[in-house]
């Protein structure tokens, strides 16, 4: 119980950015004349916001159910690697309860649980993983429900300052992490290359760079020990 | 589109994400394969992460951000790593850093 709590004490660091982003989702979607329900139901079922965005601007240009779907599977590939990761930190005891829990995995509560487990400040890492889960999915929820329903922006320094957590919040976690030197040129290459990438190939930047990074690192490092 | 068309989006789309959230945790040789390349795919998370930092400070609307918010979003990382250093810890750390970018953007406007 006492992991879930630290797990939901993790997550809630994050809840003002989940909410904003969640808040603008809201009110892309009402833009784009996605029903309401329809709306949130997308959030609790994809919960995923790039693919949520990606949906409700295909929906505004006029796209069709088939389109829709391919663009959040598409865009949403990367869950993927993500679930492969936690599926190597969480016990092998709970599968059913993975198998219900797993619909909430994305790159916050994933990154969130990881580097608490890697830390070895987390035992159980499928609790505290449903404790992260616990402080996003309300906030993810509210932040589409008051977008849809406000239809109008925060102030804009409200706004901004609500954009920030994100990034503090991970660079914090990067900083507090021993890093091995592999790790750390990893860290240096995906804070490097994820920008320009991700303009070149929008949606799929992140993806990318960090598969290729991770794959690149752990190859060189394999033919260093094969030299050895 | 129809109510129903809208009900086939939900589904299709929240069906399709959750088949490759599972499929990690269904199948075992997956899960064998998320051991083995535990350190690759340690390093895809440390890249992961990093790229979104990047990704909020220097993107904005799919291109690069230039200008004041930047500089902004730049100093509050920085303000954070150093309250952090000195605190070790987090919460103190992340709200400093957020209440002097709010400073910053409200003089500077």
């Amino acid at each position: 119980m006492s992991e879930i709590k630290d797990g939901f004490k993790a997550g809630a660091r994050v809840v003002p950015t989940f909410g904003v982003v969640f808040f603008g989702y809201g009110l892309a979607a009402g833009v784009a004349h996605v029903p309401g329900p329809a709306a949130l139901a997308i959030t609790l079922l994809v919960f995923a916001a790039p693919a949520q965005f990606a949906i409700a601007d295909v929906a505004s240009q006029g796209g069709g159910v088939v389109q829709l779907v391919s663009i959040a599977v598409v865009v949403n590939l990367r869950f993927f690697v993500m679930s492969l990761t936690l599926a190597g930190t969480f016990d092998q005891h709970r599968r059913i309860g993975h198998l219900i829990w797993c619909q909430f995995v994305s790159a916050t509560t994933y990154l969130t649980t990881f580097f608490h487990w890697r830390g070895g400040k987390v035992n159980d890492a499928f609790a505290f993983y449903r404790g992260v889960v616990l402080a996003a999915l309300p906030a993810a929820l509210v932040g589409t429900a008051l977008g849809l329903w406000l239809g109008v922006g925060l102030p804009a320094l409200l706004a901004f300052a609500a954009t920030l957590f994100l990034p503090i919040y991970f660079s914090l976690m990067l900083a507090g992490e021993k890093q091995t030197r592999n790790e750390f040129t990893a860290v240096v290459l995906g804070f490097l290359l994820t920008p320009p990438v991700e303009v070149l190939f929008p949606g799929w930047g992140l993806f990318i760079v960090a598969l290729s990074v991770g794959l690149g690192v752990a190859g060189l490092t394999e033919a260093d020990s094969g030299d050895d | 589109m129809t109510e129903l068309q809208w009900t086939v989006v939900v589904l299709g789309a929240g069906l399709g994400t959750y088949a490759l959230r599972a499929a990690p945790f269904a199948w075992k040789p997956f899960r064998e394969f998320g051991r083995r390349h535990l350190r690759c795919l340690t390093y895809i998370s440390f890249a992961v992460a990093a790229g979104i930092v990047s990704r909020a400070i220097f993107l904005s609307g799919g291109q690069f951000g230039l200008g004041r918010e930047v500089w902004i979003k730049v100093l509050a990382v920085i303000t954070a790593l150093l309250i952090y250093r000195v605190t070790r810890n987090m919460p103190t750390a992340l709200f400093s850093a957020v209440g002097v970018a709010i400073a910053i953007h409200w003089l500077v406007a």
